[in-house]
This record gives structure tokens, sequence and C-alpha cells, in this order.
């Protein structure tokens, strides 16, 4: 009772923030609650669209509730380090007290709240549309091309090479699911950093799924099938195991998961590790490209589809950001925005037609390298994550444009480490994470 | 069709200088100086908002005004209605008045001058398109009646002269932005060398109650100086904004450490901790006045700057130049 009373008074801004595996969601989200916390100091106080926001406290407890303590204590302990990478939804709740007129008869508080989880689960999105024979379909598609092709050269075969007529061997189902795993997680990291690794809950399971409860994997035997036997298959077989199996994960365990969380929303987050994207290089850029393509696809739904409910019912406003810009001199962070704007371009179209609120920008949630100057050239010091060891380097320049085949590789960019001396009561050094809240907080 | 190597990828190459122990360690409060001396600029005329002090006083005096009308149109009305019912008029009427007056004040607090706004006009222009536009000729006749009376009048004619309609609104601002190069260049001298002199008198000076004066001084100077230079006098509006800085600048000199710190400076407050209170506000206040003489600068052209026309270069000499004066003397 008093819950609901509470949800009515104080009004709530949910904010999505979504994005690949390893795109920065966690980063950015203790980053965005430090600043909430230091509202008044800093560079916050400098937007005056947040002229009324006076002060921010993070909500501690209440269920699924965003580990920001965890977070600090990665960020500002010794030595520092990232905050580990997210392994089951959670949301992050702040309270903002905010500073009206007195004859304003407006609420005097505002809860934001944040939505984390891990973004392996965010490709899911793609497969809510398809019936098992399309998943196999379009894994074919992938799997076709490289370097997923040689990676998983063996496991692709042996899935081949099997006929969905014949009755299932449920070991050797569990021994192939589990390959598949494996193939995912190893085309997920460098030197590849695929983005399209399907079914997303294989990687990252969460709390209340097993996904060897429900084996399935695609079976690229099905072509030589023909069209309308997918719908019979004789019962035990491998191919009525694994529809089923797709079946219930499709219905049971992805599409609640949107429909609870993303039908809320007020306003969505989308970070793209483009700097990752192109140090990985050209098939890494295209996958990821198709991969975000894939994902927002719901945008343009029209109003009496689900998915397209489920995104255009509340959601104002979008922003669109490449992140980890600290690793770039300021004058390849602008152009960093603009390679963002043709890498997408298509989508980011869409999105600007569909009546939403849209800002592409570039941001760092933690700022991590310092500038120094010496000759009129600048360079930048940092540490790198890998080795602890510092650093002193200069980022490639970036062309303007963006080739449109996407042949480009940035060579040798270190991952930095996070600076050490960061503090609670301080505002973390970032880039446009000011700018970032005022565009998404905005009234 | 693709003649090149089409799986050679374009390779963007890092340079990587040292590794190891020798690399300097990364500041966190150097980096949160450099982010705020490159940040983008604030909005020209920002809009104001009345402090609540001055709304309780304004209404505390308009509700003593109200009582005594009320009491004198009582008294007046048990001497002679006729008196009693005069006064009651003349109070509603100079009420309705000063409503009006309350009306277009307000308006005009919501005005920009013809600066910003033509600024405002060329931004706009700028990001829609880059044709030839009939608004290039009609934008050059506004400013050259805008220099009118100015000494500049001749040379920005000339400047003036080749525009015609087959210009782009862009071509139009690289040719302003060119033709006040020198003036900029000069005027940032100008701002270079008065905030660093006013950070350090402030630094150094025996009497705190006299830097008040003394910022005001030099910042209103400053402030009409950087005007001459660009040929113009400042409008009601953005002389009015450039003051309201100037008052805020005042208060950093009498405000303490702890206050600073909540005055949302905290790279000051490092700052503060490293070269002493003292030096610190000296700092301080040549930042301040660095960004009041960037504002009058902006406040000063027809187009808007192209390049950050104080740079982050210009805010670490004069931080670099008033902590060693300050701390070597
Ligand atoms: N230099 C720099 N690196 C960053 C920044 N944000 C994220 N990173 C890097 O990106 C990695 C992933 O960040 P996370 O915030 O864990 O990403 P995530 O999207 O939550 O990842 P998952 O939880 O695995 O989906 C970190 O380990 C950092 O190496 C940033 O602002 N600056
Ligand atoms: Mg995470």
């Amino acid at each position: 009772m008093s819950d609901s009373f509470l949800a009515r008074s104080v009004p709530v801004t949910r904010i999505g923030i979504t994005g690949l595996s390893q795109a920065g969601k966690s980063t950015l989200i203790t980053s965005l609650i430090n600043h909430l916390e230091n509202l008044r100091r800093g560079s916050l106080s400098a937007q005056t669209d947040l002229d009324l926001l006076v002060h921010g406290h993070w909500l501690r407890g209440g269920e699924h509730s965003f580990d920001y303590d965890a977070g600090l204590h990665a960020l500002t302990n010794q030595p520092v380090r990232w905050p580990t990478s997210t392994t089951d939804w959670s949301i992050a709740r702040i309270e903002i007290n905010v500073d009206r007129p007195w004859y304003s008869l407006k609420p005097r508080k505002r809860v934001i709240e944040l939505f984390d989880y891990p973004g392996e689960w965010l490709l899911d999105l793609m497969l809510l549309e398809w019936d098992y024979r399309q998943f196999c379909e379009a894994l074919w598609a992938w799997v076709g091309q490289e370097p997923r092709h040689t990676v998983g050269a063996s496991l692709i075969a042996e899935l081949a090479a099997i006929d969905p007529l014949t009755s299932v061997d449920t070991a050797q189902l569990a021994v192939l699911q589990e390959r598949w795993a494996d193939f995912l997680a190893e085309c997920r990291i460098a030197p590849y950093q695929l983005s399209r690794n399907l079914p997303g809950r294989f990687l990252l399971s969460g709390r209340d799924f097993d996904p060897a409860e429900y084996p399935f994997v695609p079976l690229f035997g099905l072509g030589v099938v023909g069209n309308d036997a997918a719908h019979d298959f004789p019962k035990g077989s491998w191919g009525a195991v694994c529809q089923a199996n797709f079946d219930h994960y499709r219905n049971d365990q992805a599409r609640p998961f949107f429909d609870q969380h993303f039908r809320a929303l007020d306003a969505q987050v989308i970070l793209i590790d483009l700097l990752g994207a192109m140090s990985a290089g050209p098939a890494a850029l295209k996958d990821m490209r198709a991969a975000l393509e894939g994902v927002l696809e719901p945008f343009r739904y029209q109003s009496g589809h689900w998915l397209g409910q489920l995104f255009r019912r509340r959601i104002r406003r979008v922003a669109v950001c490449a992140t980890k810009i600290d690793h770039l001199l300021p004058d390849d962070q602008h152009r960093l925005q603009s390679l963002l704007e043709s890498y997408l371009y298509e989508t980011v179209q869409r999105l600007a037609a569909a009546s939403i609120e849209l800002k592409v920008m570039a941001i760092a949630a933690v700022q991590s390298a310092q500038r120094v100057e010496a000759g009129g050239t600048g360079s930048l010091i940092g540490r790198d994550k890998r080795n602890g060891e510092k650093i002193h380097f200069t980022p490639p320049t970036l062309p303007s444009t963006m080739p449109h085949n996407l042949n480009l590789k940035i060579d040798e960019l270190p991952q930095l480490a996070p600076p050490a001396g960061l503090d609670r009561a301080q505002v973390f050094p970032s880039r446009r994470i000011d700018q970032l809240l005022a565009f998404l907080l905005a009234e | 069709m693709n003649t090149g190597p089409i799986d050679e990828p374009i390779r963007l190459k890092t340079t990587v200088h040292q590794q190891g122990d020798e690399v300097p360690e990364i500041d966190v409060a150097q980096i949160r100086l450099d982010n705020d001396l490159d940040a983008e600029p604030e909005p020209l005329l920002p809009p104001q908002r009345t402090s609540l002090f001055f709304r309780l006083v304004t209404l505390s005096i308009i509700t003593w005004l109200m009582l005594q009308w009320f009491q004198g149109t009582v008294w007046s009305w048990a001497i002679s209605p006729w008196l009693g019912g005069g006064i009651a008029l003349i109070g509603v009427g100079v009420m309705m008045g000063l409503v009006v007056l309350a009306w277009r004040a307000r308006a005009a607090s919501r005005k920009l001058d013809l600066i910003s706004r033509m600024q405002q006009r060329i931004r706009r222009a700028q990001r829609a398109h880059n044709q030839p536009s009939s608004l290039v000729p009609e934008l050059a006749a506004e400013i050259d009646a805008l220099y009118q009376r100015s000494p500049l009048n001749a040379s920005l004619r000339e400047q003036l002269a080749a525009v015609d309609a087959s210009w782009s609104v862009a071509e139009l601002a690289q040719g302003l932005n060119s033709w006040y190069g020198p003036l900029d260049q000069e005027a940032a001298q100008l701002i270079r060398r008065e905030s660093v002199r006013t950070g350090i008198f402030i630094a150094a000076s025996p009497y705190p109650a006299l830097d008040l004066l003394l910022v005001a001084w030099r910042n209103i100077a400053m402030v009409e100086r950087v005007a001459y230079i660009y040929g113009l006098r400042l409008s009601a509006p953005a002389r009015w904004h450039l003051y309201q800085l100037i008052l805020r600048n005042i208060a950093f000199t009498t405000v303490t450490e702890t206050m600073l710190d909540s005055v949302s400076q905290t790279w000051l407050s490092n700052i503060l901790l490293q070269v002493g209170v003292r030096a610190g506000q000296g700092i301080g206040v040549a930042l301040y006045s660095l960004r009041i003489g960037h504002q009058s600068m902006r406040l000063c052209r027809v187009v808007p700057e192209s390049d950050p026309l104080i740079d982050r270069n210009i805010g670490k000499l004069v931080i670099d130049s008033v902590r060693s004066r300050s701390s070597g003397g």
C-alpha cells in the first residue's frame, strides 16, 4: 500500500543502460551515481538543465539492487581496477531532491532508476521473433563467414552432420551444447571480439536459469530436410527436442525478461564500444553493427506489435554513446562521434524519424588517461590494465569519416586501468557525463 | 570494382613512447583541472533565475506598501468618502502601472541582445546547410549597421565588400573569423595580462578588505577595454551579465576554504591544498577573470568562435605565473 503511494507521489524516471557485453554499462552506472551524489560540485552544476537538482542520494538495499559499493570498492581501493563483469540484472535507485520555487506544486523529489544487466542477454532480443527454423538459418548464415567459420569449423561440421529426424542422443546433445557455449565464448573475446553470440544465456545464465535443463543447439542439417518438415519432427528426435527447448528459452526466459524490464523504461542509453571493435578490426565492426541493428530493430515496429510497444510506449529519449573515449586525444574524441554517426547512420536516421529525442555522443565514464604536451603535440599517460604498467602513448589520429566497408583497424591501442586517487566524495573525472545526464534528466 | 586489396584494412597506429616506471604517475586532480579548462563554452547570456532573497525583499516591500495604502484609504474615508475614494483610485492606478512596468521588464530580460541573436542565427544556419543563401547579404547588412559608429567601420566594410548572395553562411563566418583574428589576439593578451595581474594582487594583498574593490575595478576595466578593442559598446543585457559574473568573482575574494568547496569548484580546493589559501584565492580570481574576459570577447563578436578564443594553454599559463610569483614573492 505504502509502496504504491510512494510510487505515485515521487516520479520515477527509469533509464535503461543498454549495450553489448563489455561496452561499459556497469562502469557508466557507477560513474552516474557518483555524479548524482556530487550534484552541486564539478561540471554538473554548470548544466542549466539540471539547475533545480540539488542533492542526489543512492538508495541502498531493495531487491536486485545495483552493487554500487562493489563498484566503488573496485575503483577507489588500492590497487584500483574496473568493476567486475555483470552476472545478473540489477537496478540502481537514486533519490534526488529538487529545488522548486515555493509556489510550485510539482514534487520536490525524484527517483532515478538505472537498469543494468549482462550485455550478453541483450542479443536475445533478436531471437524473440524467430522460430527454431529461423534461428538455425540465421546462425547458419553467420557461421558461414569468417572468422566464425574457422574458429568453429569442427563443431559446425558436426552440427551439420546431425540428421534432425533421428532420435536424440541426450549425452551428445549436452556435450554439443557446452561446446557451442565455448565457441560463443571464444568468438566474444580478443582477437575476434564478435558481437552476435546467440543464445546469450548460454554465456551467462543468470540466477534462475540453467541451460543444461533445456538443452538445444542449432541444427544445421535442417536445410536438407525441407521447409514444412520442421513442424513435425518425430517425437524424441533431435529436431523435436531442440525445437521444444528453444521455444522454452524464447518464451519463458528471454521474452519475460524484456517484457518485464523494457516496458517501464523512460529513456535508453545505448553504449557502443566503437574503439574496442575498431581495435579488433573490420570483422568485429561489421558484426557489431549487425548486432546493434538487430537489437534496435524493435524501435521500428508499428504500434500494434508487442515489441514495438515495448520500446516505444514510453521511451522518449535515446542517447547513443561511444564509450571509453578517454583513450583518445580531444580532437579525435570529436571525430569518434562523427564516426559513430556514420557507422550507425541507418539506425540513427530511423530513431530520429520515430519522434524520439535522440542524441549521439562520445563519452568516458571514468577518464583514465592524462594529457601531456610536449613540443606542441599531445600524448597520453595512463596505466595498462592488462599488465599494470604505466604507459605513455600517442593514440592514432582517426579519419573523419568511416569507410563504407568498415575496413579499418586500430593497432596496439592499450586498454587503460582506472586512475588511482578516485574518491567517492568528489566527481570522478569523466568526459561528457554531465551532458548525458542533462539530456536524460531534463524535464 | 574494388581495385585496392580488399582484405587490407586502413591501419591506424598507436605510438607507444615509453612504458614502465619512468612514466609519471597520473594525477586525478590535474585531469579534473584540465577538463575544467577545456569545458564547452557556456551559453552567452544564460537565463537568470531571481534569488529567493530578492523575491522575499520585493514581496515584503509590496506588502508594506499595500498596508500603507489600505490604512490611508480607511483613514481618509473616515474624513471624507470623496478623499478615501480618490486615494483608493490612485492606489489602483499605481498598482496597474507597476504591473505593466514589471511585465515590460520581464519581457526585456528575456530578450537577447543583437549580437547574441545574430550568433544564434549564424550557428543555426551553419548547422542547417552549407549552401549559398539569401541570408548572407541580409546578415552582412545587419553587421554593417551594427558597426555604423565604430572606429573599425571602414576595415569591416572592406571585409564585407566581397560578400554577395553566392556566399554560404559558413564562408561568411569564416571570413569574419579571420578578420577578427588580430583583434582576438590582442584581446586574449590583454585578458591574460589582466587576469595574472589581478590574481597576483589578490595573492599578495595585505588588506583583504581592499580586494573587493580591486577586483571590481580591474575586471570592469578589462571588460570595457575588450569591448573597445572590438570597436563596440556593450549592450545592456551583455553588460548586466558580465557585471553579475564580476560580482561572483568578488565573492571569491571573501570566502573561505570550506565555502569555496561548496561553490562547486572542487578543483580549486585542490589547488588550495597545494599552494595555500591566499595564493589559491589568487589563482581562483585569476581564472574567473579569464572566464569573464572570455565571455566579454564572445559577447563582442558577431560570429561564434570557431576555435576557443581562450584555450586551456592560456589557463595553464595564468595558473603557473600566479603560482610562481605569489610563492616567490
Ligand atoms: N578507459 C576506460 N575504460 C572503460 C571505461 N568504461 C569501461 N571501460 C572498460 O570496459 C570494461 C567493461 O566495462 P563494464 O562497465 O564492466 O562493462 P559492462 O557493459 O557492464 O560489461 P558486462 O557487465 O560484461 O556486460 C572495463 O573493464 C574497462 O576496461 C571508461 O570510462 N574508460
Ligand atoms: Mg556490467
